[in-house]
């Protein structure tokens, strides 16, 4: 999806933050050190091409925009927000992106005004493969989210 | 919030959900200015100035992490 909207001038990038689940193989950040080491691991593992910046260690950045553990934002010249998501959604995002940039373009010739609209969506959840993901992390991150009976 | 609190080591749904709940009202809201910080680009070590990402065009920004 990246690659298909840098043609129109888009750019994406991965904001690293805090572990969400943290488990024996991968645990809190109580350094910088160890946050990187665990960017390059999130790179090389989920095959990551976008640019990943990454956040301080107090959370910095992430606290400012919600704290939540998958946002997503689109932002653009001068700082505008269009679009926040509580969660990443492909789908969503793909109707959020197209809407912004079809606004922006079609306001060169057109009377066009902003204004905000929010609604509340819809994700599929796959709990097999957050299992999986979490799992990942190492067996105390499934069994902090799951249950003790469920990550023995 | 110290840096300890906000690196939690062990997750709590109980602490999670007032998060998701005021997410609304804690983060930046559509149509407003989005705060820029610095950040670290993970491949080369340089510092990023958030509002360089979004000065030439839209940016899209996925915040996560490996867990």
């Amino acid at each position: 999806m990246a690659r298909r909207y840098a043609d129109r001038a888009v750019r994406s990038v991965f904001l690293y933050t805090r572990e969400a689940h943290p488990g024996e193989d991968y645990r809190h950040h109580a350094t910088m050190d160890e946050k990187r080491h665990h960017a390059r691991a999130f790179k090389e593992h989920n095959d990551i091409r976008r640019r990943i910046l990454v956040d301080d260690v107090e959370g910095t950045v992430h606290r400012a925009y919600g704290m939540l553990p998958n946002m997503t934002w689109i932002i653009g010249s001068g700082g505008v927000v269009y679009y926040r998501a509580a969660w990443t959604d492909v789908h969503d995002l793909k109707g959020a992106l197209d809407e912004t940039l079809d606004g922006l373009e079609r306001r060169g010739s057109e009377p066009l005004a902003p204004f905000v609209s929010e609604k509340l969506a819809w994700r599929v959840r796959d709990m097999e493969a957050f299992r999986r993901q979490l799992a990942v992390a190492g067996p105390q991150a499934v069994s902090d989210f799951f249950g003790p009976s469920e990550g023995d | 919030m110290t840096p300890e609190e906000y690196n939690y080591s062990k997750f709590v749904m109980d602490r999670e959900q007032p998060v998701i709940q005021a997410f609304p009202e804690n983060s930046v809201r559509p149509g407003t200015r989005a705060p820029s910080f610095e950040l670290e680009d993970l491949d080369s070590g340089d510092t990023v100035e958030m509002k360089e990402l979004w000065r030439d065009g839209l940016v899209v920004i996925e915040f996560g992490s490996f867990t």
